[in-house]
């Protein structure tokens, strides 16, 4: 899934100082379930955010209304409603940032500003703790890789084994970064595909990646 | 018996009211204890009429308990007013009013569980105990 | 009452003393059926546990948890508890005794008294106070502390004079001048005898100037002082002076392991442990550096978590250990006090103190001696309940049972189990009369207030003179006529009594009230009670809130009128907001299976298997090899010398014969899903995988055992003469005579145990290598016996074999973990060497046999955690749900433990635990349905975001995420207590009762200061 964090507190201070009524929306697909954005961190936000403009003396007003997703246009138009009976001085948006601007498409008067700070795709290690194992780079290999993303997990995207600067299993940038080639002749070799990795990788097509531009996906049998 | 007395009292020479200012005063409040004025009322009635449960209490016994009770109420009324002028310690409790070191740590308890007194603070390991005086 | 005729037995057990043993006797067998007489001689039950400040291994606060049994007990409908009376003699037998019981006045009556203390702030005579040993006084007319069950004061005849005055001022009448001693009688089915022991008392030994030192006290004397109610407010302060003292020593062993000054030549058991903790726990209560010194010749912490204790004492605390047993205490000026003492070398030491406190032992009082003559119980020489190590909890005289430290000195865990023993013992003889003279209630019709609005009843308590002396009540009474919601104020003297009861149904009913807030003391002692009011009056008990105005403002603020007044306003306006949005809750009502699993066929498993098949219920016996018996079929003796052999050979006879006991060997669980009383098990045969059967079931019971561990060091495995201890059993069994010809044998102790990778003791190997030694002095007298040994752990009786060996001549030799025996075999002959401390330089032994106690380690049973969802600890042993007062439960409901699964234990705690799981799970199995608490977390499916969040928080691991795409929570399972609500990111879950609107309106109301606000409703 994707996951996010919040921006700091006071990052998101300055970006509202101007305001005085806002919406703060959440949403409850992925960053609810990395507990960035779901239904109770936007209630967190929202009181935190009261009660620091409280202390300068401020007050603020903020209204909360948690979407389904801020990625299909079906549940943004649910902010109609509140939007053009509210005289909002802005939207907040605790989704990923696919939701702010999906906002700001539909509403195109509001100033919409995003609530977190998308970082990556990937997944839970243990509660409370999540790594990254995609780079969306739209061409997956990782069944080459004995099931494990070199362009992901290594620092350097490395296709063909492992850099000098990976030791006792680790990646030269960090001790807790694993060496996600160690990992891969690990699992090759319990696999018994050693072999495989004697097979050079030529350089990667990367116009499947962002490096060809921003992507998009058509399913002409769904297209209406 | 009278002239023993007499002669008693001049041995002691002219009474100092006020170096024995807190004792007066101890003494004072001893006798508007509530405990002492009520066991002094009930003593005819307890050791010539009979108590609740139809027993004449001993006359010797009840003055044992009368005594030990005037003492140990005069003695937590001079460790009260020691108190007055701030918190002491128990060693200062002693030495200003010479009740027995302890003495005073048994009858800090009883005033302790009265509220009349609590535990103020510490100097290094030594408590100081404060008079609650409303 | 059932008419006594010819057969039927009485359904009632008498329970003689209600320390934690007698109380945990009590409900296990209320909550079984049988109405209970629970009798002691002191005017409120809970023993001596009160007396403690912390309880080991945990540090929990004694007051703490033993108050909810205690409650527990005093509002059971079947305990009847019969305080101020001592039995006089028993006559009958088991099923149809007559006790003969003598009843002394309390002088005041319990029913009526609401303790509020007023009569104890005025009593005029003072009497020393036994609940604080002695360091402060009491009124006459006292309580012993203030949760004491039954809440309810007593006039002690002896020091009070008759003056009259608390009659006078007793607001609810209770004195009763004229009670005289009454005899009574009790028609019951079975006794049970848990009278405890008193502390012995050190004056006899004068060297110690116990006697006249102020400074030098009993270790029970210390917890009061420790202890936040006692006579310094949990102040470490020295009964002389009060000052703190900057170093106290603890003297072990002081009439325990003495024939020469008492008689107690016994270990106490529990004293190497208490005055570790009471070292640990003073100083945390000292704001300066406290230096705390244990003078000791054994540590004894045997017990689960007990050696990580000890060494977290001497490693993280600092707490010092010098092994050298002390004669003198001399006292020297300003209170201070001398102690000179030997240190291992010879050394002669000398160190002040500013405390010493004596560690004493335990011994039965002279009362329960003569209890004891009176029922005609046999009592050991040591004047402790005789019995055998087969039947821990039968007395000598049949349907009289004895549990606690009657029995032996032993901690509280053990009495708990021993306790929960005698109750299924107890029952035995009784099933047929289960629930024949039980009390039910019969509740009306609960009257539905959905959909109307809230109409809040408040009723404020003066509690005496405890909140109205104090708080203004009738202006908090008049602040809560103007509160939101509020249809009905009054307020009462005392809300508890029975009066008030019977006037707030009535109020209730008139009124149309359907919210009621009681404001006056804890929901802790009260709650129950107040819910069980309104439900008679035809409300939901759900519906009811309390403001805690007494220990939580009038007793904390008692010098300040004004601010304790305005705090109960606070507190009351903010229980009114709550009570306004109190929903009615519905209590799950469940069928049970009344069935048993019992996992593991050792002795534990059969011992459990039988006691719940005696009763009547069917049980499956699981068990993985082909045979039963476990570790048992190993051993030849208990130390007592009873023949284990035939004792196992009966056991399984009766086993495999019993009609309700359906045995499934060469199986193992492998997967079990359900809650209580609704449990599915699969079996499966180890071999074939495919047998597979289902058993559905209410309860379960864990008895998967332990196993001896195989050595690693002192060439074992390398050289037949070197033998683990079971080794040496098995060749004593076959062939005895062998050891005609060893001239010399040594045992080493702790191979295994005690060490970083284990730290744990395995309690049984001291015990079972001297008795092993025994044996073999037995079978050649010339045979030359060396122990060598870190600490002697033969506890309790026990300590007479180690008297018998060095008797007989078997040498000990004590070695440091830094200084481990070595061994070798280079030269061909067999040689120990180690270092001896007395003689200061290394010894070599020569040696024919080499005995290994080798540590005892829990069967893995990965299986059965995995199926039963249980957990282990760090060691492997299974965790069970508190260490001291739940020690056969696991944490979730239904499922029980027992054996050496549980920590090692000698044969006799295995029985007694066995009996003791299959008394709790007949807690279960008795009843009809099973009633849920209302208060569980509930789930709306809509907004689950399925991330799994809750299915990790939960500490019970209770919800899934189920077939429909959202995480289920089982009422069943669920213990309500709010984690995944607090976690959930998609708020989805909320805990009935404590709603996120209740909590809200809650807080907010306690923060408004004005009451035009509230009115506002905002």
């Amino acid at each position: 899934m994707v996951v996010a964090e919040r921006k700091p507190i006071e990052e998101i201070l300055d970006m509202i100082k101007e305001f005085d009524k806002v919406l703060l929306t959440g949403c409850k697909g992925c960053v609810t379930v990395c507990n960035a954005g779901g239904e109770k961190e936007v209630g967190i936000l929202a009181s935190a955010l009261k009660i620091a403009r409280k202390k300068e003396g401020r007050e603020i007003e903020i209204d909360e209304i948690t979407l389904e997703r801020q990625c299909d246009p079906e549940y943004i138009d649910q902010l109609e409603d509140p939007i053009s009976k509210n005289n909002y001085d802005a939207v907040l948006s605790m989704a990923c940032s696919v939701g702010p601007q999906y906002i700001a498409k539909r509403f195109d008067t509001v100033l919409v500003y995003p609530m977190l700070n998308t970082s990556f795709i990937g997944g839970s290690l243990e509660h409370g703790v999540w790594a990254e194992f995609c780079q969306a780079c739209g061409s997956c290999a990782i069944h080459n890789f004995g099931g494990l993303c070199p362009i992901a997990r290594c620092a350097k995207s490395l296709m063909n084994g492992p850099c000098g600067g990976s030791s006792g299993g680790k990646c030269e940038i960090s001790p807790e970064t694993d060496c996600v080639w160690h990992l891969i002749y690990e699992r090759m070799s319990r696999l018994g595909q050693l072999d495989k990795l004697g097979n050079v990788v030529m350089f990667k097509d990367w116009t499947t990646s962002r490096d060809g531009g921003p992507r998009k996906i058509v399913r002409e049998d769904l297209k209406q | 018996m009278v002239t023993e007395l007499t002669e008693l009292v001049q041995t002691m020479g002219p009474f100092d009211a006020e170096a024995n200012k807190m004792a007066l005063a101890a003494v004072l409040r001893t006798l508007e204890t509530e405990t002492v004025r009520w066991l002094m009322g009930m003593q005819r009635e307890l050791t010539e009429k009979g108590n609740v449960y139809g027993e004449k209490v001993k006359a010797d016994a009840y003055m044992k308990l009368l005594d030990e009770t005037i003492r140990s109420e005069y003695q937590k009324s001079l460790i009260y007013l020691s108190l007055q002028d701030g918190p002491l310690s128990v060693r200062e409790i002693d030495s200003r009013t010479n009740i027995g070191i302890q003495t005073v740590s048994n009858l800090l308890s009883d005033l302790e569980g009265r509220g009349q007194v609590e535990l103020h603070g510490y100097e290094g390991r030594t408590p100081k105990f404060a008079g609650i005086f409303l | 009452m059932a008419a006594k005729s010819g057969n039927s037995k009485v359904g009632s057990v008498m329970v003689v003393g209600a320390g934690i043993a007698g109380i945990q006797a009590s409900l296990d067998l209320a909550e079984s059926g049988f109405y209970v007489h629970l009798v002691d001689a002191s005017p409120s039950i809970g023993g001596l546990m009160p007396q403690l400040d912390k309880t080991f291994p945990t540090n929990d606060c004694s007051m703490c948890i033993v108050s909810p049994k205690l409650v527990d007990a005093g509002r059971h409908l079947n305990i009847n508890i019969i305080s101020n009376t001592e039995v006089d003699f028993v006559e009958g037998e088991v099923g149809n005794f007559t006790a003969h019981l003598v009843n002394h006045p309390r002088f005041i009556d319990p029913v009526k008294c609401t303790g509020c203390g007023v009569c104890k702030q005025h009593c005029p005579v003072t009497a020393v106070n036994e609940f604080n040993e002695g360091l402060d006084r009491r009124a006459a007319t006292y309580i012993k502390y203030p949760q004491a069950v039954p809440l309810a004061y007593a006039i002690d005849r002896e020091t009070c004079i008759g003056c009259g005055l608390c009659e006078k001022l007793c607001l609810a009448k209770a004195v009763v001048y004229a009670e005289e001693e009454r005899r009574s009688t009790l028609e019951v089915g079975a006794i049970i005898l848990a009278p405890g022991n008193e502390v012995f008392d050190p004056t006899a030994f004068d060297t110690y100037s116990y006697a006249h030192h102020p400074n030098v006290v009993t270790s029970l004397e210390f917890e009061r002082i420790l202890s936040a109610s006692g006579p310094y407010q949990g102040h470490l302060m020295r009964p002389y002076d009060r000052e703190e003292p900057k170093s106290v020593a603890w003297l072990q062993c002081v009439g325990s392991r003495d024939i020469n000054h008492c008689d107690n030549g016994y270990c106490s058991a529990v004293c190497c442990m208490y005055a570790i903790k009471e070292a640990v726990i003073a100083k945390e209560h000292s704001h300066e550096p406290l230096d705390t010194a244990i003078f000791f010749m054994d540590m004894r912490t045997y017990g689960k978590d007990f050696e990580k204790y000890y060494e977290r004492a001497r490693e993280e605390h600092g707490v010092r250990f010098i092994r050298s047993r002390v004669h003198t205490v001399d006292p020297v000026e300003e209170g201070r006090l001398k102690i000179i003492y030997t240190d291992e070398e010879g050394k002669s030491l000398e160190e002040e103190f500013d405390m010493v406190v004596l560690s004493s032992g335990f011994q039965p009082s002279k009362r329960t001696v003569e209890l004891a003559e009176r029922l005609g119980i046999e009592l050991n020489e040591h004047n402790f309940a005789e019995t055998s190590s087969f039947e821990p909890v039968k007395t000598s005289r049949e349907g009289i049972f004895v549990c606690g430290a009657f029995r032996d000195p032993k901690d509280i865990p053990i009495s708990v189990m021993e306790a929960s023993a005698a109750a299924a013992a107890a029952a035995a003889p009784l099933v047929e009369s289960r629930f024949t003279l039980t009390k039910t209630k019969e509740l009306p019709a609960e009257r539905l207030v959905a959909g109307e609005e809230p109409r809040v009843g408040v009723f404020v308590c003066n509690c005496g003179i405890n909140i109205g002396g104090y708080a203004d009540v009738p202006a908090v009474r008049d602040y809560a006529r103007n509160l939101p919601n509020v249809v009905h104020v009054e307020d009462n003297l005392f809300t508890c009594s029975q009066d008030t009861q019977e006037k707030i149904r009535e109020v209730i009913k008139e009124k149309d009230i359907n919210r009621v807030v009681v404001a006056s003391c804890s929901p802790r002692t009260h709650e129950p009670m107040f819910q069980e009011t309104i439900r008679e009056a035809g409300l939901n008990k759900y519906l009811f809130e309390m403001a805690n105005i007494r220990d939580q403002d009038t007793w904390v603020h008692q010098n300040d009128p004004q601010g304790a007044t305005q705090k109960a306003k606070d507190l009351v306006r903010s229980a009114v907001a709550k009570a306004a949005l109190l929903d009615p809750l519905e209590q799950t009502v469940l069928g049970l299976n009344k069935v048993a699993l019992v996992v593991g066929g050792g002795v534990a498993g059969m011992v459990a298997a039988l006691s719940l098949a005696d009763q009547g219920f069917p049980v499956h016996l699981v068990e993985k090899t082909g045979e039963l018996g476990g570790n048992a079929l190993k051993l030849r003796k208990t130390w007592k010398g009873e023949d284990i052999g035939s004792y196992v050979k009966d056991l399984v006879a009766r086993v495999q014969s019993h009609e309700h006991i359906t045995l499934h060997t060469n199986t193992q669980v492998v997967a079990n899903t359900g809650f209580v009383g609704n449990f599915d098990t699969i079996l499966e045969k180890v071999d074939d995988p495919e047998q597979k059967t289902t058993v559905q079931h209410g309860v379960s019971i864990v008895a998967t055992g332990g196993k001896e561990s195989r050595p690693t060091e002192y060439l074992y495995g390398e050289d037949d003469r070197v033998l683990t201890a079971l080794e040496l059993d098995s060749r004593l069994k076959e062939d005895g005579n062998g050891f005609k010809n060893v001239n010399r044998a040594v045992f080493i102790q702790c191979v295994g145990s005690r060490e970083p990778e284990r730290p744990y003791c395995s309690k049984i190997c001291c015990t079972h290598s001297i008795e092993s030694a025994l044996q073999l002095k037995e079978l050649n007298p010339d045979m030359n016996v060396y122990i060598l040994y870190r600490d002697i752990r033969t506890y309790g009786f026990r300590e007479e074999l180690y008297k018998k060996a060095r008797a007989k001549g078997i040498i000990f030799i004590r070695y440091s973990l830094e200084r481990k025996p070595q061994v070798s075999n280079g030269s061909g002959s067999l040689q120990v060497q180690v270092y001896d401390p007395i003689l200061g330089r290394d010894l070599v032994i020569p040696a024919d046999a080499l005995v290994l106690a080798s540590a005892v380690l829990p069967n893995e049973a990965k299986e059965v955690v995995r199926a039963l969802k249980v957990n282990q600890n760090a060691e492997g042993f299974f965790l069970e749900a508190h260490m001291k007062l739940r020690p056969v439960d696991f944490g979730s409901d239904g499922l029980f433990l027992c054996g050496l699964a549980h920590y090692p234990k000698s044969i006799d705690e295995a029985i007694a635990q066995a009996q003791a799981a299959a008394a709790r799970a007949a807690t279960v199995l008795a009843k009809d349905v099973i009633t849920l608490g209302a208060v569980k977390a509930v789930v709306e499916p809509d907004k689950c975001a399925v991330c799994l969040t809750c299915v990790r928080t939960c500490p019970f691991g209770v919800p899934y995420i189920g077939e429909d795409g959202y995480a289920v929570i089982d009422p069943a399972g669920c213990h309500g207590c709010g984690a995944c609500v607090a976690e959930c990111p998609g708020k989805a879950i909320s805990l009935q009762h404590f709603t996120d609107k209740q909590l809200i309106a809650k807080t907010e109301a306690l923060l408004l200061k004005e009451i035009g606000e509230a009115a506002a409703g905002k």
